[in-house]
């Protein structure tokens, strides 16, 4: 195993090498700046030259009191990602665990999990966490990555804007409009393993100006590898299929319906504690309808947007859950006046969760329940100084049927010196309301020897009572947009209170595994801690036809300590779910002929405290290399872990089963369009 | 396994070093091209009726700096060029050319109602800005500068584009203007 400090140095090496090249550069070309003979060129000719071209992110987010990092679908394609979790690398503050082949733990700033409870993630304005098990089903978000024009990661706080379980960070995925996605995509791909994969999308004019698209596509991923090099069995395999649809746009109006329906298997061995392993598919299946349509106010520009959602998921023979979902937005954005700029919307969700058991590892209090949830938010962004300090005040109140009503409240502080430094501050409120699965759900955990006894089982019990947990946290960020390239930094501390914790509830013997007592976890609302941390983040187009980028996070994650032997040991159990650094680094290299060659570098340190073997550190590089044949074929063959390090990233959670393995992975990937 | 990355990129980085002029930056050629524009379009004749120049002014963040100013007391059909920097949209309607900075983002629809039926180009590098009623959106592919013009959104405010500038369009969305 390779130490970090070998890692390091060997990044340090790489910096002084790529920053020598840069600097030499960027001398001879201010040299050369002038835009003189540009002026002579006719409008054909100035389209035949190359630029330098340069991220345009921290320029658009240069308005932004907020951690906000864009992905483009140009990061997207050139990073080889087949899923969100693995776009998502890119972003520093992100934390991306892959447990299994379609299993991923996402979160931002701490509280890394299967299901991270406290970060939003929604597609087209459309929320994907669910209420069931508090937090995203990855498996189940098998996108058209082709079709995303960007994904947008707010880091910390962004309830007030974003709302419910918007805490440590908001994931914001965009697709494209319909008129975007022109002509027709062909893109068939295989693995290394035999796995083949096919896309299929069609995108139509309609008269009048709109547009229309309709997609199809498989999911077929290999499986991981169990620690004795055997199949862990938990390969990924599914559909989706769905369309969206445009109005033409001119100002401020248009319409937008948008749907999909898809069905994946991602099946993994339980561990069931003392009750052994289970070989058990996970199916999901699900679908949506959206609408939305923004139109021109007598004054400033209103959106409303609605949709109804169905998501399914059975756990083999053991357990399954259905939530259907209706949801209805709306927003309006006032035009600036007098220095002030007004946003306000109301917001009306109605979510009913529905859950089947048949083993005694799950047992739900209620069969179904239906939650009602009610929001308004309204901000003003005040202009201090013209162009150079601005101030964001805004609250969202959030009222739910089970729960009192919260009030989420923020104030950011945008200071811009020059026209490329920004430097920004916030303080913001925040507040978690427990799930359906937070109350009413009791889970087998796992079984661990608890004295006086030599084994027992450890169940998470439901509780009904639990409050909203909550966040107080500030944050300084600065970012600068140079000439080739941008910088970002963050400090950040996220203070947590009410936390949803354990205490021991009780013992009782025998409890559902005869002859094994059972320790009852009583979930409360009585654990606090804090996670604090840097950000760092940059781009750089060293000379045409090279980019490099980088992100880098350190995060401190600790629970306050307690007498509590129980309350210490869970509390212990979600800290050391998160590694205290990771790094991902890449260069986008354009090789003459219409090739492209992509590097990415991805360290994680480890985990500590995890069971045995446990989650070592890793370093893993991806290659990528694609080529384009006319207008329209490009051909990518993708390495992932090019070095063939065998490594686990995460212990997996809320559904425990053995650690799985990844090894290296070729993918062969030809892209029609036509 | 770092050592052996690393073989694999050094080369390449000198190998694509050794070349002959530097190119020009994005904004340097943007700043050409939004002159182009103002060369390319008709304005009815009131618009251009309350001042002598053709303005082209920057809503939001600059990201030309010199680049754009540069190109000041250049002629396009006959006037100067001249470069603003309003506060505000509604201050932008007296302008011939809008560029809208990417920092405008989240207000891009509010910008674009307020424009609505102005005699003034909007331009912009946004994504998504023609599919969202703007007239023209710069698009940068295999690092050269591309457009995308929306027809329906140009014959809104009341403009007419050269045929040359159709032809040399990336893509265009919309129906024929009347």
């Amino acid at each position: 195993m390779r130490t970090g400090n070998h890692w390091l140095r060997d990044m340090a090496f790489l910096n002084q090498r790529t920053l020598g090249v840069g600097v030499l550069l960027l001398g001879l070309s201010s040299a050369a700046g002038a835009t003189g003979h540009l002026l002579d060129l006719s409008l054909e000719e100035l389209g035949d030259i190359q630029v330098l071209s340069v991220s345009r992110k921290a320029q658009r987010l240069a308005d932004t009191a907020a951690a906000v990092t864009v992905i483009t679908a140009e990061d997207i394609r050139r990073s080889g990602a087949r899923s969100v979790p693995e776009a998502l690398r890119l972003v520093p503050g992100v934390q991306v665990a892959q447990i299994g082949a379609g299993r991923w733990a996402v979160s931002v700033r701490g509280f890394n999990s299967r299901f991270a409870s406290k970060l939003l993630v929604q597609v087209d304005g459309r929320s994907v966490y669910s209420p069931m098990f508090s937090g995203v089903f990855w498996s189940a978000q098998t996108l058209m990555m082709e079709d995303i024009e960007r994904i947008e990661v707010v880091r910390g706080p962004g309830a007030s804007l974003w709302g419910a379980n918007a805490v440590n960070g908001v994931i914001n995925i965009v697709t494209h409009k319909a008129v975007a996605t022109m002509g027709a995509l062909v893109r068939a791909s295989i693995d290394d393993r035999g796995k083949p994969e096919l896309a299929v999308r069609q995108g139509l004019a309609l008269d009048g100006g709109g547009a229309l698209r309709v997609y199809a596509h498989s999911i077929n991923r290999s499986a991981f590898e169990t620690a004795g090099g055997g199949s862990a069995r938990d390969e990924q395999t599914g559909w989706r299929t769905g369309f969206r649809l445009d109005s033409a746009a001119t100002g401020a109006d248009h319409w937008t319906v948008s749907g999909d329906a898809y069905r994946q298997r991602s099946p993994e061995v339980l561990a069931l504690g003392s009750a052994g392993s289970a070989y058990s598919p996970f199916d999901f299946e699900g679908a949506h309808l959206l609408a939305q349509r923004s139109w021109a106010m007598p004054v400033g520009v209103a959106s409303l947007r609605g949709y109804v959602d169905y998501a399914d998921v059975v756990l083999g023979a053991l357990a399954g859950a259905t939530v259907y979902s209706g949801d209805l937005d709306f927003q309006h954005r006032l035009p600036a006046s007098g220095g002030h700029e007004w946003i306000w919307g109301l917001g009306l969700r109605h979510q009913q969760v529905s859950v089947r058991s048949e083993v005694s590892v799950f047992d739900f209090m209620k069969d179904e329940a239906r939650m009602q949830t009610f929001s308004a938010f309204v901000q003003d962004e005040i202009e201090l100084l013209p162009q150079q300090l601005r101030l964001t005040l805004g609250a969202r109140l959030e009222a739910r049927n089970t729960t009192r009503p919260q009030i989420q409240p923020t104030a950011r502080v945008l200071w811009s010196p020059t026209s490329r430094d920004t430097v920004w501050t916030q303080w913001s409120r925040a507040a978690r309301t427990p799930s359906y699965g937070d109350l009413y759900a009791s889970l087998v955990t796992g079984s661990q020897p608890y004295p006086p006894f030599a084994l027992a089982t450890l169940v998470s019990q439901a509780n009904p009572q639990l409050e909203p947990e909550t966040l107080n946290a500030v944050e300084l960020g600065y970012r600068r947009q140079f000439e080739r390239g941008n910088a970002e930094a963050v400090l950040f501390r996220h203070r947590y209170s009410r936390l949803i914790g354990n205490t021991l509830g009780g013992v009782r013997t025998p409890g559902r595994f005869p002859p094994l007592p059972e320790v009852i976890l009583l979930r409360d609302n009585h654990s606090a801690a804090v996670s604090e941390g840097v950000e760092l983040g940059g781009e750089l187009s060293v000379m045409r036809g090279l980019r490099l980028g980088a992100a880098y996070t350190a995060m401190r994650f600790s629970f306050d300590a307690s007498d509590d032997p129980v309350r210490a040991g869970a509390s212990d159990t979600v800290a050391n779910r998160n590694a205290d650094h990771w790094l991902s680094a890449w260069a986008r290299i354009d090789l003459p002929g219409a090739q492209e060659l992509d590097l990415q570098l991805r360290h994680v340190g480890a985990l500590t405290g995890q069971p045995s073997p446990g989650v070592a550190a890793y370093t893993v590089a991806d290659l990528r290399y694609g080529r384009r044949f006319g207008r329209h074929l490009d051909i990518a063959l993708s390495i992932t872990n090019l070095f063939d390090e065998r490594y686990t990233a995460f212990d997996s959670d809320y559904f425990p089963s053995a650690y799985a393995y990844d090894r290296r992975r070729i993918l062969l990937t030809g892209r029609w369009m036509f | 396994m770092r050592w052996r990355l690393l073989l694999l990129l050094l080369p390449l980085l000198f190998a694509s070093s050794v070349r002959a002029a530097p190119p020009p930056t994005e904004y340097q050629l943007k700043a050409v091209f939004l002159l182009n524009f103002a060369r390319y379009v008709t304005w009815p004749d009131a618009a251009l009726a309350d001042s002598e120049a053709i303005d082209i002014c920057v809503l939001g963040r600059d990201p030309f700096g010199e680049h754009l100013t540069g190109l000041e007391a250049r002629q396009a059909q006959g006037r100067e060029v001249k470069v603003h920097f309003p506060a505000a949209p509604e201050q932008a309607g007296e302008c011939e050319v809008v560029f809208v900075s990417a920092s405008e983002q989240r207000r891009l629809n509010a910008i674009l109602r307020e424009l609505e039926g102005r005699p003034v180009l909007t331009v912009s590098d946004i994504e998504g800005f023609v599919e969202a009623g703007g007239n023209i959106g710069l698009v940068t592919v295999d690092d050269r500068i591309r457009f995308d013009i929306n027809r329906n959104a140009v014959s809104a405010q009341h403009l007419k584009l050269s045929a040359q500038l159709l032809k040399l369009a990336r893509r265009l969305i919309g129906q024929e203007g009347d």
